[in-house]
């Protein structure tokens, strides 16, 4: 007994070791072919740093969390080369790499979730991402095949350079194509599916998968943003994907009784809306959201089993009045600003922000509290929003351009009503129709969940 | 599938018995629900027998039955059993007298069956070497009706995660999910055209369900009850849940959604009637071929021919029958060292020391290493007790809406106490402080929800959460500093107020008299004289464990799965009412004036203890306090040395593991729990137990007529034995009786836990509170042996005046042994089935 101890902790060590040299062995293997990308480099810098930060947390995590997991070195190995696959998409220059190590991040994910062989809900679970990411990769593989093919270059940057000139349907099939791609990563409907029934995958997975993995739509579309800039239509297809998604995810994530399922549903939601932001041309602020959710997520998936006891999360009192005052103040601003040929799809994120800040201040400094503690939230709060603010120049400056208007302004106010129209009607705690939560509640239902244990 | 679908010619069938009513359907209902034990929500958890309601039956019948009617094993596999007596966990020696005893005796077991083999050779072949001892078992098949069950349990009884609500809660169960189900994908796929038909016209009724249900599925009246019974038992874990709600549970937690078993069984009987059939049940392997069996030994044609009855009936003996032999060898092995170890020191006496200290310990087996150790530091006597120390309380908490009930759950709470600021401590900072809490929490939530702010909330929150989530992981022992620099210590800044009655404030918590009565219970219990020393601390016991679902496991099963640090001040307080000593003298237990009584809490993941209300502690005392302190550090740090070699860690990350947020075992809990020794304290103190005995002082000689000795084995043994019993489950079926792999544990309704997407609510233990890092079982599937120092007649008598206890010795679920206080002899209770048809009168000498 006494010597089980060294052994154990040598071990863990192993798969460490195993996980970082994946992770640097993939990028440098990868790298060399092609080179890495001149083009908007800010961009693979930040995405690349957040996903080694949150890896490094999510080992550490794991190092203790998955001690009793007979898998635990293939665990190592296989959150190793996902992370590499991760790295070397973000700093490619070359689309062949791009394409390799997407399609290999893809493998290494489903693997991830049917981490547990022995268990034919995790098997289920992970056929079906598998599933869902081939029809991704195949249009990955073939948008960016049109493209190299059409620009006759295999280099991202030469493309991208190109791409504004790239003729109506060709550009329009590539960004579309890209679209679906980065669709089936982000978990939007119809491929929401894979990560709801993704429960199978120990919770260190999960945090990695919520914050590092679905973000590479988000990527692509940031990446190939001049295509889009060229392709309306598939910018429009985006906004109506990503709304679809926000609403749709928002709405799983109100009915599951259960908190894995239930971030999955938010998850769904915040990729929306960032696919969404990427539509409307506010690339800076998707990037920001990108940062913000995954580091989020993953601590609200890594704390996932503190979601006992009973009771209600307390109502903040007064605030259904408060959504309503702020919900039509904004959209009247947002009225006036189209009136005066300022509204600006970027702008639609940063006024859901402003309501968001208004209603909280509100909340805050209007309560039974003694003054001390409001004025220590309302501190806070103007903290926090103050944080969201510079992060969202940041990363506008990173990105380097911002989207041309693909709505008009009364479409803009439009998406922006729709937001805040069902938070209003959400405050005033109507019930759902029967049906509709029916199907909510089933998203991502397996077939064959409870139908048998692991062996 | 469809076998049992209504037919069109259901309504013309003609009954020759009379339909069961809705009376009778309860009370059908009633019975059916005892096919599964209460399940506690984790918040609090208690630990229960999975197969409560199989006691009845003989402990290896009762395992036979509840196998087949859960799906479950009955035992560890044989290969896993090989490698614990590989591992000397369990004697070989141990196992061979078992493997004679089945023979039949000596003669019979070393008669030859070929040269130098014998039966004992073959049977023991079975046991440890013939490959291959498991057959990969055929699975159960899905059961898509259960996990469609599940699903809608899992909305209904959401406590509050959820943020929208399931519609029509407040209709109940069966009428709520009957109302939605027709819109259900899942049970369109399953059930069809025929579904919808039957969920049109269905009684809204739970009972009248049922009860047409049964008609229509022309289930005769002498097997609904058993119908009913296993349909129950298809979702243990929800049916548990039902259980608690109905029997155990404050009204306000089901305030709002009512539902009974009728509810789950009428949604059953639902699904029956649309044709969603029970899969067919797992089939585990039974014996070897006689023919391998001989192979192994090269035994020739002759020989075969000759012996082969005496071969075939070795070969057949079933692999559950060879678990079960091993499960034996092991408790007998454990027996074995232990009984004579007692009986001698019963044989040598008391010795008799002043101490300096006395402490009252809860029964708790991680209390037995902590008090060893702490003996060691000096002249301190420790005693067992039920750590709720005999107080019926609940505890109604000033920042909680729930009051928390802080005793067996075999009893109901007499006294509501609310809490009082201790002097000294800032009141003010503390509400302000709670208030911000709320507030911020409330917000949180609200806007993670709200559809314009759960995007903006994560981008404010991203950086914030990035830093917390290093700080968790990478300096957990900091975050904690960090945390309790900010947050007041409430435990510390509220004391449980006794004279006021938290819902009367009229009335005091407690009258004089019943105070005096649980003090001198506690001395009656006990056998603790009344020259006490000049410090007595009441110690109760709580885990430290962060982000983990089974938190409250690790705590004071006694309180109610909560830690017993606020039944130590309560009891402390009463000990230290100057009325209640008056009292107490009047009874003759006049205690010395120098006596003061204190409440601490020990913790046993980092077993480091603290003292309550210190700076209450007179000059007088401050220096015996100090020693004392003094002295819990030492045995801390010795005990928790010692616990780490189990845990394979140093002992310094056991403090870290406590504070955590990745830490899946914080501490073993109650694993390998064995033993429950009901004599003094000098009985057991020369030996090393290893922290798999509990240990509840008695006295014989204070107990002339026998009456403590029938509440201790009436009340906390028995709790002992759902202790043993649920971590004995767990281990042999880890899937079924226990709820798997934690990493992959998906908390659901603030209550409880799922496996990965969903499925039943989970019963019993995570495989990570039992089995090593190597996937051997660190906790031993085995009985509870119970040892009672008294006389022989007394224990007897106890034993048949009490149904429960002729039960659960008799039918073998728990061992007997009695030490007989005045010659030091050990006789054994033996089974019913070991001595039909004369059970009590038939008593085992042992040496």
């Amino acid at each position: 007994m006494p010597d089980a101890m060294p052994k154990s902790t040598s071990a863990r060590g192993q798969h460490v070791l195993a996980a970082v040299s994946g992770m640097v062995a993939v990028p440098a293997v990868l790298l060399p072919w092609g080179g890495v990308i001149e083009h908007s480099r800010a961009l693979g810098l930040v995405i690349g740093a957040l996903t080694l930060f949150v890896a490094l947390i999510v080992m550490a995590f794991a190092v203790r969390y998955l001690r009793a997991d007979p898998r635990g070195a293939a665990f190592g190995v296989t959150l190793g080369l996902l992370v590499g696959c991760v790295l070397t998409c973000v700093a490619t220059g070359s689309l062949f790499v791009l394409a390799a190590a997407w399609v290999a991040s893809g493998r290494l994910l489903a693997r991830l979730i049917g981490h547990d062989t022995t268990w034919p809900e995790a098997r289920a679970a992970a056929r079906r991402a598998r599933h869902a990411f081939a029809v991704g990769d195949s249009a990955l593989v073939a948008g960016l095949l049109v493209l190299g093919l059409s620009t006759g270059s295999a280099a991202i940057s030469p493309v991208l350079a190109q791409s504004a000139t790239l003729a109506g349907p060709t550009g329009a099939a590539a960004a579309l194509l890209l679209l679906i791609a980065a669709a089936a990563r982000c978990a939007l409907p119809p491929f929401a599916g894979w990560l709801a029934s993704s429960m199978t995958a120990p919770t260190p997975v999960s945090a990695l998968m919520h914050a590092g993995l679905v973000n590479a739509g988000g990527f692509l579309l940031i990446r190939f943003a001049p295509l889009f800039e060229a392709a309306p239509l598939a910018r429009l297809a985006a906004i109506a994907a990503g709304l679809g998604a926000a609403l749709y995810g928002l709405g799983v994530m109100c009915v599951r009784p259960d908190i894995k399922r239930s971030l999955a549903g938010s998850t769904v939601s915040q990729m929306g809306f960032m696919i969404m932001s990427c539509g409307l041309g506010a690339y800076g602020a998707a990037l920001w959201h990108i940062v913000a959710h995954g580091l989020f997520k993953a601590w609200l998936f890594l704390g996932s089993g503190s979601a006992i006891g009973i009771g209600k999360t307390p109502a903040a009192p007064g605030l259904t009045h408060s959504i309503k005052g702020c919900a039509i103040l904004v959209l009247a601003g947002a009225l006036v600003l189209t009136w005066a040929g300022h509204m600006d799809g970027a702008l639609v994120p940063l006024l859901l922000a402003l309501a968001t800040a208004m209603v909280t201040l509100n909340a805050g400094l209007g309560t039974q509290m003694p003054m001390r503690s409001r004025l220590a939230a309302t501190a806070i709060l103007i903290v926090l929003a103050a944080t969201q603010a510079i992060g969202v120049w940041l990363t506008t400056v990173a990105v380097g351009h911002e989207g041309s208007m693909v709505l008009p302004g009364w479409a803009l106010d439009g998406v922006l009503a729709a937001f805040l129209g069902g938070w209003v009607w959400q405050a005033q705690r109507r019930s759902l129709p029967r049906r509709i939560y029916v199907h909510l509640l089933n998203a991502g239902a397996l077939a064959c969940v409870g139908a048998g244990e692991p062996a | 599938m469809k076998a049992r679908t209504e037919g069109a010619n259901a309504s013309a069938y003609a009954y020759v018995q009379p339909a069961p009513g809705r009376a009778e359907i309860a009370a059908l209902v009633a019975l059916a629900a005892r096919r599964v034990a209460p399940l506690w929500p984790l918040q609090s958890a208690i630990a229960v027998n999975p197969l409560s309601g199989f006691e009845e039956m003989a402990f290896d019948q009762a395992v036979a039955r509840a196998a087949a009617i859960f799906g479950a094993r009955d035992s560890l596999s044989i290969e896993t059993w090989r490698n614990l007596v590989r591992a000397q966990q369990i004697d070989i020696a141990a196992l061979k007298k078992v493997a004679i005893a089945r023979l039949g005796g000596l003669v019979p077991a070393f008669a030859p069956i070929g040269p130098d083999v014998s039966r004992l050779d073959l049977l023991m072949a079975r046991l440890m070497d013939l490959p291959p001892p498991d057959q990969p078992a055929t699975a159960g098949g899905a059961d898509p009706g259960a996990a469609l069950i599940a699903k809608w349990c899992a909305v209904f009884f959401d406590q509050g995660q959820a943020a929208c609500a399931m519609p029509g809660r407040d209709l109940g169960l069966y009428r709520a999910v009957v109302a939605l189900i027709g819109h259900d994908r899942d049970y369109r796929r399953l059930a069809g055209d025929v579904g919808q038909r039957v969920v049109h016209c269905v009684p809204r009724d739970p009972l009248d369900a049922i009860a047409e249900g049964v008609e229509a599925l022309k289930i005769p009246s002498d097997e609904i009850e058993e119908t009913l019974a296993a349909l129950v038992a298809r979702l243990p874990g929800w049916a548990g849940h039902i259980r608690w709600r109905s029997e155990y549970a404050e009204p306000s937690d089901s305030a709002g959604a009512p539902a009974g078993m009728a509810d789950l069984l009428a949604l059953w009987i639902l699904l029956e009637r649309a044709g969603i059939m029970a899969p067919p049940p797992a089939l585990w392997p039974a014996a070897c071929d006689p023919r391998q069996l001989a192979m192994h030994f090269g035994l020739g044609q002759s020989q075969c021919a000759s012996q082969w009855g005496a071969i075939e009936a070795i070969a057949t003996v079933r692999q559950s029958e060879l678990a079960h032999m091993f499960m034996v060898a092991a408790e007998q092995g454990f027996r074995d060292t232990l009984i004579p170890a007692l009986t001698a020191a019963s044989r040598s006496g008391a010795t008799q020391q002043a101490p300096d200290a006395q402490l009252v310990f809860c029964i708790d087996v991680r209390s037995e290493p902590f008090r060893r150790a702490l003996e060691a530091q000096g002249a301190f006597e420790t005693f067992g007790y039920a750590g709720f120390f005999g107080l019926p309380i609940a505890r109604h908490r000033h920042d909680r809406g729930r009051r928390q009930r802080l005793l067996p759950v075999l009893l109901a709470p007499q006294h509501d106490i609310a809490e009082t600021p201790v002097p000294g401590y800032d009141v003010d900072a503390l509400v302000r402080s709670e208030a911000l809490h709320q507030h911020t929490r409330g917000l949180l939530g609200t806007a993670k929800h709200g559809l314009g702010s759960a995007f903006a909330t994560a981008e404010a929150l991203g950086l914030v959460a990035g830093g917390i989530m290093a700080a968790r992981t990478l300096a957990p022992r900091l975050m904690q500093r960090v945390m309790q620099a900010i947050n007041p210590d409430i435990e510390q800044a509220m004391a449980p107020a006794l004279d006021t009655h938290a819902l009367h404030p009229d009335f005091p918590a407690f009258t004089l008299a019943e105070k005096i009565g649980y003090a001198s219970l506690l001395f009656r219990m006990t056998g603790m004289s009344k020259q006490t020393a000049r410090l007595v601390v009441l110690t109760g016991h709580g885990g430290a464990a962060v982000n983990n679902p089974y938190a409250a496991a690790l705590d004071c099963g006694a309180c109610g799965g909560h830690p017993g640090g606020f039944n130590a001040r309560v009891m402390a307080a009463i000990l230290n009412d100057p009325a209640v000593r008056e009292g107490l003298a009047d009874e003759g237990l006049s205690l010395p004036a120098t006596t003061l009584f204190l409440a601490a809490e020990h913790n046993t993941t980092t077993d480091q203890v603290t003292v309550f209300d210190i700076d209450q502690v007179p000059l007088s005392h401050k220096g015996d306090l100090a020693a004392l302190r003094t002295a819990f550090d030492r045995a801390g740090q010795a005990n928790r040395t010692q616990r780490a070699i189990a845990l394979g860690r140093d002992a310094d990350d056991l403090i870290t593991g406590s504070c955590h947020w990745g830490e899946v075992r914080p501490e073993w809990g109650l694993a390998r729990n064995a033993a429950f020794v009901v004599g003094p304290r000098w009985l057991t103190r020369a030996r090393d137990l290893g922290g798999r005995a509990f240990l509840h002082s008695y006295d014989w000689t204070t107990d002339p007529d026998g009456t403590t000795l029938a509440m201790i084995l009436t009340a906390p043994m028995v709790v002992a034995q759902w202790i043993n019993c649920q971590y004995l489950f767990s281990t042999i079926d880890n899937h079924r009786y226990g709820s798997g792999d934690k990493t992959t544990q998906n908390p659901v309704g603030r209550i409880g836990v799922v496996q990965g997407n969903g499925g039943d609510l989970r019963i019993g233990l995570p495989r990570q509170s039992l089995f090593s890092d190597d996937g051997s079982p660190y906790h031993i599937p085995q009985r509870l042996l119970t040892v009672v120092h008294a006389p022989f007649d007394r224990v007897e008598a106890v034993v048949t005046a009490h149904d429960i206890l002729s039960r659960l010795f008799g039918n073998g679920w728990v061992q007997l042994v009695a030490i007989d206080s005045a010659t030091g002899d050990a006789r054994r209770w033996a089974a019913d089935a070991e001595c039909a048809p004369n059970p009590p009168a038939c008593q085992e000498n042992r040496p």
